[in-house]
């Protein structure tokens, strides 16, 4: 350290960021997401791992390669790429990495392409700051439009086969009870169990494509009957993305990063508030029958109210990647707004319309949908709200 | 004594032990004792260069201590007894290149003394004022008393257009630009009633109704008890204030004292202040008090070597290449820097002492590192105390687009620095905002 650095100023401002350059600027991310990708690797195991080093892997091959291509290749910056690909792999789902079955397509091309579609776009944006849409959300739209229904998680490992069991030695079908929490039930002798993801459920649900077995199934019958308890997505337990199975593990990689001051509260805050706000309010089909019963605001009908509403809510949010894209995409310097009140703008407008896409579109992607559109207002919002000089 | 302040602890010890004592002295009678000083006197050197603001005298005049050095203009007294050698254009500490007269001094120099300041004195001194108050300021200007740096701008001419609008505030800043150098503060508390007196004389002059000296809020009991009771002798008020950079530039200590906006390329008056420092206050304050000439500055010097303040009085024109070996710093090995570190104000080691920038800082060369592209992280925007865009106005900058600087609020910029210092690609934002405002070729950022 030079005598310089070390003459560090009291500042009026609140500045504890001297001596943070690019790569520690993205090492706190790398920091921060440690432990989403731990919760992650303990949900799914060695496939989980495999799938975020071939991301990562196919990443860094694709910037040795595009570095040296045009003047564009200088604007790719190691650690940057280096944290949109862990970004990009903690979106995918661990069964990917999976050797394929005889006649069956495999599936583990698709991250390598992941990864290099990656490290194009951000050629094509122009590398470090440059670019108003997540590059990372872009590709896993790609992968979604191209291998949908491949991109569906359906298993997570047993508690007791945590980190070191196969995510694909599970029965063929659902075998669990509904009615108990991933830590507290007993699991058969397969290392992981085969779910259908309440995400799933949920978007038939709110999309009105549900068919129900009996041609009737209420909103609060879809919660008693048909969602798992809670506690399976808050804590762990529910098949999803590797990195955003955990919500409780992205809130806390996401308070790290506002502890070391890398990104603005007011996104993750104010995105979670105006996304519950207004799944609180949006029209949701209160019955489903033949056809299915739209209601705005719906826990104002006295057999919803709002207890049962505000679990539908619960679930919504918490089953949905939205506080991970909350936290860590949605905070991305390039796509948000610099000014304050650019990025309070911002930040509601995306947790209304990540509400709507979650409830209209898919609960799974959703989220990544509404930050692709807001983020396309970011150059209008800087424009919009100039600053206002203090003196 | 020992005047070598090894840190800033040791000369907040120092200066109220220093306090201390003349608070003693302050309540009896005036005595021709010399008062202790808790700055190091530095002696005149052979040679100074003392800046001459008209037609120099003939080479080869003899001049004494105070004397003119020009025959054309009032002010600009000799610092020393000497010989005139001739003229040369030096850079000032901080500030531009001016005219200078090259003064051999006479050896033996004696270091003025002055008597130590009673609270009767303060109040005989200013009810003594002249009721003429152009008379005041020529006394001021005759004196040599100026100050032109970033806590104290342009003092002169806040004299001059104080005589022409209306003023109702004078404001002194006794906050430091770093703690680690407490150069003000020292001098706000040692010199309480001479700091007071200078306040309480330019509100006499001005027509003022309050006088506010802004003092830092962690300053010990001793020397906030000796500043209460030399402003209550010269009737101005203390303010307290966090003593954190960039509090003391002008525009946001009158925000802060005075809830009104200045913009940091209006004079204070424009706001119907005058706005002074310390340094400042206590040349008026013993102009008026002692009738002594501006002949001395004080000067801080922080070592980052040594992690050492070094708090002297040079006599005006005395160059850098003779202060620091005094201080102890080693001027070629160091990078030395004006007014704040964060500033960027590289200073030459042959620049002089005079009305500018009185605080230097010292350290190792710093390695520029190579600047990667804007991460449009928002930092710079957070930081900014003037709550202005740095990024746009490097955006600007390279476009050479006026109206983008415009509207990124380039006017409100007040040149801290802290955008640059916190800026993670390292990109030269403060570098490029004075380039803007001299209208310059854009800096070429990426190769």
């Amino acid at each position: 350290m030079t005598q310089a650095a070390s003459m560090r100023p009291v500042l009026a401002a609140p500045v504890s960021r001297r001596g943070v350059g690019v790569s520690g600027f993205y090492l706190a991310h790398f920091l921060a997401a440690l432990l989403p990708l731990t919760a992650g690797l303990l949900l799914y195991g060695w496939r989980g791992a495999a799938v975020v080093a071939a991301v990562a892997g196919s990443a860094a091959a694709a910037v040795a390669a595009w570095w040296h291509i045009g003047p564009r290749g200088r604007t790719l910056h190691w650690s940057q790429c280096m944290w949109l690909a862990l970004l990009l792999g903690l979106m995918l789902p661990a069964h990917l990495a999976a050797r394929p079955a005889a006649g069956a397509v495999p599936a583990w091309p698709l991250l390598a392409a992941a990864g290099l579609l990656l490290v194009i776009l951000l050629w094509l944006f122009g590398g470090l700051g440059a670019g108003r849409v997540h590059p990372v959300v872009i590709t896993y739209l790609v992968l979604v439009i191209c291998f949908g229904s491949l991109l569906v998680p359906r298993r997570v490992l047993n508690i007791d086969h945590m980190l070191s069991g196969d995510v694909l030695k599970s029965a063929a079908t659902d075998t669990r009870t509904i009615s108990e929490s991933w830590i507290g039930r007993r699991h058969t002798a397969a290392d992981a169990e085969y779910q259908e993801p309440a995400a799933e459920r949920l978007t038939r649900y709110t999309s009105g494509r549900e068919v129900p077995p009996r041609r009737w199934l209420p909103l609060y019958g879809l919660l008693r009957d048909n969602m798992p308890p809670l506690e399976d997505f808050v804590v762990a337990g529910q098949p999803g993305p590797i990195g955003a199975s955990s919500v409780i593990a992205v809130i806390i990689g996401g308070l790290f990063l506002l502890y070391r001051g890398v990104i603005d509260y007011r996104i993750p805050l104010l995105t979670c508030l105006a996304a519950y706000a207004a799944l609180l309010v949006l029209p949701v089909p209160v019955v489903i029958t033949d056809a299915p019963q739209w209601r705005w605001a719906a826990f104002r009908l006295p057999d919803i109210n709002w207890s049962v509403d505000v679990t539908f809510v619960n679930y919504e949010i918490t089953a949905s990647p939205l506080i991970f894209t909350a936290f860590f995409l949605a905070t991305a310097p390039a796509i948000r707004p610099m000014t304050r009140r650019g990025r309070t703008i911002y930040a509601l407008a995306l947790g209304a319309v990540a509400a709507v896409m979650q409830l209209y579109v898919s609960v799974s992607y959703g989220p990544y949908l509404g930050l692709l559109i807001v983020s396309l207002l970011t150059p209008m919002l800087d424009r919009l709200f100039r600053v206002k000089p203090a003196v | 004594m020992c005047h070598i302040l090894p840190d800033s602890n040791e000369a907040r010890r120092l200066g109220m032990v220093m306090l201390e004592m003349s608070n003693t002295r302050s309540d009896t009678v005036e005595t021709a004792t010399a008062r202790p000083t808790p700055l190091r006197r530095l002696p005149a050197p052979r040679r100074l260069w003392a800046p001459c603001g008209g037609q120099p005298k003939a080479v080869g005049t003899g001049v004494r201590r105070g004397e003119p050095l020009a025959i054309d203009v009032v002010g600009f007294p000799a610092p020393v007894d000497g010989t005139i050698v001739g003229t040369e254009h030096r850079t000032v500490l901080g500030g531009p290149q001016t005219v200078t007269v090259a003064l051999d001094a006479q050896p033996h120099e004696s270091a003025e003394v002055s008597a130590p300041t009673s609270a009767e004195s303060v109040r005989q001194t200013l009810a003594r004022l002249p009721a003429d108050r152009a008379a005041g300021v020529e006394r001021l200007q005759a004196a040599g008393v100026s100050a032109d740096r970033w806590t104290s701008p342009d003092l002169l001419g806040q004299l001059r257009q104080m005589l022409q609008r209306p003023i109702d505030a004078v404001v002194c800043s006794a906050l430091d630009l770093d703690p680690v150098l407490p150069l003000q503060r020292t001098l706000a508390t040692a010199y309480a009633m001479d700091v007071a007196a200078g306040v309480g004389a330019l509100v006499r002059l001005s027509g003022a109704s309050q006088g506010l000296i802004a003092v830092a809020e962690d300053t010990p009991a001793a020397g906030v008890a000796a500043l209460r009771s030399a402003s209550a002798a010269a009737s101005v008020r203390l303010f307290p204030l966090p003593d954190e950079y960039p509090r003391a530039h002008p525009s946001l200590l009158v925000r802060q004292t005075l809830r009104r906006r200045l913009p940091p390329d209006q004079s204070p008056t424009e706001a119907g202040v005058v706005l002074l420092d310390a340094a400042a206050a206590l040349a008026i304050g013993r102009c008026f008090l002692f009738d002594e000439p501006m002949i001395s500055v004080p000067l801080g010097v922080y070592d980052g070597r040594h992690g050492r303040a070094h708090l002297l009085q040079v006599p005006v024109g005395t160059s850098l290449a003779d202060v620091l070996p005094a201080a102890d710093v080693a001027g070629g090995a160091s990078e030395l820097r004006a007014g704040h570190f964060l500033r960027e104000l590289p200073v030459p080691a042959d620049a002089i002492v005079a009305a500018s920038e009185v605080t230097i800082f010292a350290a190792e060369p710093e390695h520029s590192p190579e600047p990667a592209a804007c991460l449009r992280c928002g930092f710079c925007v957070d930081a900014c105390p003037a709550r202005i865009h740095p990024a746009g106005l490097l955006e600007a900058c390279q476009q050479q687009d006026p109206e983008l600087a415009d509207h990124f609020g380039i006017r409100s910029c007040i040149d801290c620095g802290i955008c640059s210092y916190v800026c993670p690609s390292r990109l030269p934002l403060l570098s490029s905002i004075r380039l803007l405002r001299r209208n310059e070729d854009p800096p070429t950022l990426l190769a």
